[in-house]
Formats: structure tokens, C-alpha cells, sequence
């Protein structure tokens, strides 16, 4: 993959894991856990991964989107004659 | 003497274009690591730690967990924000000694002591910056540790501001020199 397509594709994937948690987890938390009762394990165990696993999306995904958009500002920036 | 001037010219641009160089490669970084840092803090506090609350993962409180996930992702985000800063004070105080002193009469002194100044300045204020953002974080997993942190930063401080100070009364000193030199010369 390209950095032209990473990028729209780190921020979909930010942007998705954000509005699941933001949605389900802190508006609807009902739904949130009528969802995690649909799974076989118990529930304070894989809601716990769930939100680890998704915190974890969220941080490398942030931190992936700033470094290559740190190197485009550089190579703008090297390419303008700094 | 005109080989002593064409050094010193040198040595003014030679600084100059330095400064610019630094200050125009780093400032963009620092922008985007304090924007990701921002993001990290916002979406952990309003996101991910309500979520979280009442929670146990064998035993231990989610909220603990991901408080010290999200700190150990700061901490490094904070790491390379705080080497970046210190490469563009360097660009800032070649700048300013090249700006605010006369021209093609800076000398290394007095870059090194605008150097110190706005490190000493800069540092302060970042650092006061990241205990904020640390803080509330530090006080979940306990409270005594934010008091410490605290109390340590505040030396710390008075030790810059001390510093910071010497600086700059040795380049106003210079400058009171130079002046009553010329005045008395004048005279």
C-alpha cells in the first residue's frame, strides 16, 4: 500500500474505531452490551479486551497518521528549497 | 581588520541561515506531535476510560490499564516533542541574537546565552504543560504521585528562572558596556 492510500485508509480506520466506542460505548451503552452478550465469553472479560483492543487501534493509528504526515510536511517543505 | 570583519560575516550568515533551516523543519513536527498528543489525551478521557469505568480485566481496574496505556503513549509523544523543541530554540536563539544584536557582530557568547534564555523559558512552560496533561492520569493510578511531580517541577524551575536570569543580565551587562564605551568615547 501506498502512503497516498494509507492515509485516507488510517483515518477511516481512526475515525470508525472512535465513532463504535463513541456511539455504542458512551451514548448507547444498552446496545454496547446487548452486542457483547451475543458472544460466548464472559462478558467483563471480552468487553475488557474489546476496549484495550480498541484503545490500542486508536493510539497506533493516531501515532501512523502523524508520522507520514510529518514526512509529506517534510518532503513539501525540502521540496520548496529549505 | 577586514579579515576579522569577513569572519564575522560569515559567522552572522553562517547563523542566520542555520536558524532558518531549523526553525522551518521543526516547527511543522512539533505542530503535528502536539496534535497527536491532544488526540490521544481527548479520545482516552472522553472516550475510552468512561467505557472503562467499573470494569475489571482479571482483577485488575480497566481504568488503571488503559491510564497507563495511554501515559506510556504520551510519554513518547512527549519524548520526541521535547527534542524537537530544544533543536528549535537552538534555530530561535540564533535568531533572535542575529536579530536583536547588531549586525555581523554576533559572537558564539551571545548565541549561547540567547540559547540559554529561551531554553530556560521554553522548557518551563513545556514542561508545566505536559504535568497538565499528565496530571489527571497520574492522580488514577495514585494521588501522592502528581504532589511529587509537582513539587519536583517547582524546584526545577526556580533553578531555570536563576539560570535564565544570568543570561540575560549578562547580555544586558554587554550592551550597558558598549554603550557607555561609545558614550564616554564620544564625550
Amino acid at each position: 500500500m501506498g502512503e497516498d492510500s494509507a492515509l485516507p485508509a488510517l483515518l477511516t480506520i481512526l475515525v470508525a474505531d472512535l465513532l463504535f466506542f463513541l456511539f455504542f460505548g458512551v451514548s448507547y451503552p444498552e446496545v454496547f452490551d446487548t452486542i457483547l452478550a451475543l458472544l460466548p465469553w464472559e462478558d467483563s472479560v471480552e468487553k475488557a479486551i474489546i476496549v484495550i483492543s480498541g484503545l490500542i487501534v486508536a493510539v497506533a493509528s493516531s501515532a501512523a497518521i502523524i508520522q507520514i504526515s510529518i514526512r509529506k510536511v517534510r518532503e513539501l517543505i525540502g521540496g520548496e528549497g529549505y | 581588520m577586514s579579515e576579522e570583519v569577513g569572519e564575522a560575516q560569515e559567522y552572522y550568515e553562517k547563523v542566520r541561515r542555520e536558524s532558518r533551516e531549523t526553525i522551518a523543519g521543526v516547527l511543522p513536527t512539533i505542530v503535528l506531535d502536539v496534535s497527536a498528543a491532544i488526540l490521544i489525551w481527548l479520545f482516552g478521557k472522553l472516550v475510552f476510560v468512561p467505557i472503562a469505568e467499573g470494569i475489571y480485566f482479571f482483577g485488575y481496574p480497566l481504568p488503571q490499564i488503559l491510564n497507563f496505556i495511554i501515559i506510556v503513549a504520551l510519554a513518547v509523544i512527549v519524548l520526541r516533542i521535547l527534542i524537537d523543541v530544544r533543536r528549535l530554540i537552538d534555530g530561535l536563539a540564533g535568531y533572535a541574537a542575529c536579530e536583536i544584536g547588531a549586525p555581523y557582530e554576533v559572537t558564539p557568547e551571545e548565541v549561547e546565552h540567547y540559547r540559554i534564555a529561551l531554553r530556560g523559558i521554553f522548557n518551563i512552560i513545556v514542561v508545566s504543560l505536559v504535568y497538565l496533561l499528565f496530571v489527571e492520569f497520574l492522580s488514577r493510578i495514585h494521588p501522592g504521585l502528581a504532589g511529587v511531580l509537582l513539587l519536583a517541577i517547582v524546584i526545577w524551575a526556580i533553578y531555570q528562572i536563576w539560570r535564565v536570569v544570568q543570561a540575560v543580565s549578562a547580555e544586558i551587562r554587554r550592551y550597558t558596556t558598549r554603550w557607555a564605551e561609545r558614550a564616554l568615547g564620544s564625550s
